[in-house]
């Protein structure tokens, strides 16, 4: 078999393809006549066809020397195999390949040079030209498949990102030329898988094997419209298969405009059959027309936003709460002797239940720091805080507020009375400073001067606890005789971070607070 | 901490304007260009040494890299040393730039590298350093930011980035910086003066008006200094060192290594065309 050689030109390159004889008559029948025409060839050989489909090419492969018994063959100069494939009848609309943005915020890029000229075909990834920004060389590459119009910028001249670069005519909707008789006739199965890789050559290739390619053009199925699941968007064989029976069973199904109207009139009907049963069973009330007040709207300003914003932000924390009994029978009396005792009545200080509320959770702080601590947003470092600033809460004219005294485990129950109605006069007056109002790490929050037993306390954040304090009632309660005694009742209800207090330090923190103040002679124990 | 160290340097590079939001600092980026954080992604990282001073070489291995290696993955920090040689950017005029008398006659070699940029001398008192990464990942900043972070770390040494992207020590220049950018794959090297010959220097970039005009890009003439100049104890082996434990400290995966690696055709294969019979 006398071998002849191809020259084969893909693009720029030139390769070496050899074939065998028998073919190559083949060939030249087929493809001598439509030499003007885009040409595709089709190898024999498995390893030329899968190297062509790979590189996506339209491989233009003309004998550049054939001297044959064929009578009707011609010499053609080698150099005009370039422009076989550069009809117009066969290419779409032109597109403009913009210069992409290269980024660090660069605008212009100078052209420093070119890869290609006007008329040149392209792939996609071929690179275009050669572009300069500051001290980045950046090889701009192609986008598209298809023909090379225009060219927008020279050499040296600057471009500016976004703008076009280069007009590629992109191979888009093939207009098909004519497939001639011998075509058909003589590369009947190869042929065919020829044309159906042409339709798929637009800008965007559709990624499948040739097997459902083949699939696809022996049913007549645009791959467009199939949904490819692979990687890069790929249609797989099993969306092929799943696509075919979805149009066969779209065939069979009624309309799906027909549907919804359909359940809308069923609707109707349930909700119409409701209506008349309902009325015809209730009596007809006649109401007198009443005024309506009109809505009003304001916008949430000072305290009140503060207030929410600090809500919006205690909301994140897992409260758990605990409550209990105290019996304040103790403390009323001693309250009620240091009314009367002149060291009192000389400093000419209201003496109420805060004070000693307040030192009293001080002095059991001290055995229960956890409590007096402080968690940040992320809850992963916790503060155990030296100073004990115990706020309580007040509610004025302009709102709840809630001031702290600070230091209170270095202050006296004295001393704390006179900074609460130092507070509380700046809180009336409404001037109260930042310091006061801010670095407070517990709270209490005596509810009951106003009203109510149980509460369900809010924590403040940064802090971890709050303690409501409910108010004092005169219960009948069992003394340890088992007698009936009349006995001041007074609940608490603490509210804890369960993220870093349990509930067993919570408790024994409240036992150690009411053990302070059923016998308040048991602070002195404890006094520092 | 190094992930939030160099999102936060990511962020600082893209940010264009700064606005204050009531008591909040928070610095608002303007611009956001989608390009990966380095330290965002689980990638390997490399480090190359090469054992050829061949200028020639390096520059093919280096060509060789940015063509051939897959950069999905991993980042590459390629080092190399050359004998005395003068290399001029890839659109530049070497009648313009190089003192072509001086070259020969001090037997200094020529080469024209593939990125852009300016004309820069090398000796064997000279580290150039190659930062390979994909498209997506390629940071200029950053690359020098590893630079500067280890000298610094390591002798003290106070390096500054000037607005042009030039590592600066006391405002004269120390290194130069140019890159190449391709679709997939993307690499910005740069040169880093420890011990250089500074008359050598002198003589072969001084050039006198030729009166040619070109179109070709022309070098940005600035002052230079050597590192050794500020710290004694500096020299290219240790910076080599210090700089490659630098770059991969700050990757997520253990430590790597160095590999040291010969330009060659035997470990480098260049491209063939294949012929079909």
């Amino acid at each position: 078999m006398r071998r002849q050689g191809l020259v084969c030109h893909l693009g720029l390159q030139r390769h070496l393809f050899t074939v065998g004889r028998d073919w190559c008559r083949k060939f030249i029948r087929v493809n001598m006549a439509s030499a003007t025409r885009r040409i595709v060839c089709s190898f024999r050989q498995h390893k030329l066809f899968y190297l062509k489909s790979r590189l996506q090419y339209n491989a233009v492969a003309l004998p550049f020397n054939l001297a044959g018994p064929y009578g009707y063959v011609e010499q053609i100069h080698p150099l005009a195999t370039r422009f076989f494939h550069a009809s117009k009848t066969f290419y779409g609309e032109k597109v403009p390949f913009k210069l992409s943005d290269i980024g660090e915020g660069i605008t212009e890029v100078t052209v420093k040079e070119w890869y290609v000229k006007e008329g040149d075909k392209v792939a996609q990834f071929d690179p275009i030209c050669e572009v300069q920004s500051d001290k980045a060389s950046v090889t701009i590459t192609s986008r598209y498949d298809g023909l090379i119009s225009k060219l927008h910028y020279a050499v040296d001249e600057m471009a500016k990102v976004g703008t076009p670069l280069v007009d590629i005519e992109v191979s888009g909707s093939v207009s098909e030329a004519p497939v001639e008789e011998l075509q058909e006739k003589d590369a009947i199965p190869l042929g065919e898988r020829e044309e159906s890789l042409e339709l798929e050559l637009p800008a965007e290739k559709v990624l499948t094997t040739p097997s459902v390619r083949k699939m696809a053009s022996d049913l007549k199925i645009n791959l467009r419209n199939v949904q490819g699941t692979g990687r890069d968007g790929r249609i797989l064989k099993e969306d092929m298969l799943r696509h075919i029976e979805s149009l066969s069973s779209s065939k069979s199904t009624p309309k799906p405009s027909q549907v919804p109207q359909q359940q809308a009139k069923a609707v109707e009907r349930e909700t119409t059959s409701q209506q008349p049963s309902p009325s015809t069973k209730t009596p007809q009330i006649i109401r007198p027309s009443v005024p309506v007040g009109v809505d009003r709207s304001e916008p949430i300003k000072g305290f009140k936003k503060a207030m929410a914003k600090s809500m919006t932000a205690s909301l994140r924390i897992p409260h758990f709460g605990y409550c209990d009994e105290i019996d304040m029978t103790s403390m009323a009396a001693l309250r009620h002797s240091l009314k009367e005792n002149p060291m009192v009545k000389e400093r000419g200080i209201k003496l109420s239940f805060m004070p000693f509320f307040i030192k009293a959770a001080s002095m059991a702080l001290h055995h229960f720091p956890v409590l007096n601590s402080s968690v940040d947003e992320a809850c992963e470092n916790i503060t155990y805080k030296a100073s004990h600033n115990i706020g309580f809460a007040m509610d004025t004219s302009l709102g709840l507020i809630v001031p702290n005294v600070k230091n209170v485990q270095s202050l006296s129950v004295m001393d704390v009375a006179i900074e609460l109605a130092r507070l509380q006069e700046l809180g009336n007056k409404g001037s109260l400073g930042a310091t006061d109002l801010t670095g407070g790490t517990f709270t209490l929050s005596n509810i009951g001067s106003i009203g109510g037993t149980y509460a369900k306390p809010v924590i403040m954040s940064p802090e971890v606890a709050i303690g409501a304090i409910g108010r004092v009632q005169v219960l009948p309660r069992f003394n340890s005789k088992g007698e009936v005694v009349r006995a001041s009742i007074m609940q608490v209800s603490w509210s804890a971070d369960h993220r870093v207090i349990d509930g067993a330090s919570m408790a024994r923190f409240s036992n150690l607070w009411k053990a302070y103040l059923e016998n308040p002679s048991t602070m002195i124990l404890d006094l520092k | 901490m190094n992930i939030f160290r160099n999102s936060y340097l990511l962020l600082r590079y893209h940010q264009v304007k700064i606005t204050r939001l009531g008591n909040m600092n928070s610095y608002y980026p303007v611009s956001i260009i989608a390009t990966r954080s380095i330290a965002d992604d689980v990638s390997k990282k490399l480090v190359f040494i090469s054992k050829s001073n061949n200028i020639f070489e390096n520059l093919a291995l280096e060509d060789w890299f940015y063509k051939n290696f897959d950069f999905e993955n991993q980042s590459l920090l390629f080092m190399w040393v050359n004998t005395p040689c003068v290399v001029i950017g890839r659109h530049q005029n070497p009648w313009l730039e190089v003192n072509l008398k001086n070259l020969s006659q001090n037997s200094v070699l020529l080469s024209r590298r593939n990125s852009g940029g300016g004309t820069v001398y090398h000796d064997q008192g000279n580290l150039n350093c190659s930062f390979f990464t994909s498209r997506a990942r390629y940071n200029r900043k950053y690359n020098l930011e590893t630079i500067c972070g280890s000298i610094r770390s390591h002798w003290n040494l106070d390096l500054t980035i000037s607005p042009k992207e030039d590592i600066l020590l006391n405002s004269y220049k120390v290194s130069g910086t140019a890159s190449k950018l391709g679709h997939r794959n993307a690499y910005h090297h740069c040169t880093l003066l420890v011990d250089v010959d500074p008359s050598l220097l002198h003589q072969m970039l001084n050039v006198h008006e030729l009166g040619i005009q070109s179109n070709s890009t022309p070098s940005v003439r600035s002052p230079t200094l050597n590192l050794k100049a500020c710290c004694p104890e500096i020299s290219v082996d240790e910076v080599i060192h210090i700089l490659g434990c630098y770059y991969i400290k700050n990757s997520p995966l253990c430590f790597q290594g160095f590999d040291f690696v010969t330009p060659s055709e035997e470990n480098f294969p260049g491209n063939f065309v294949i012929i079909i019979t």
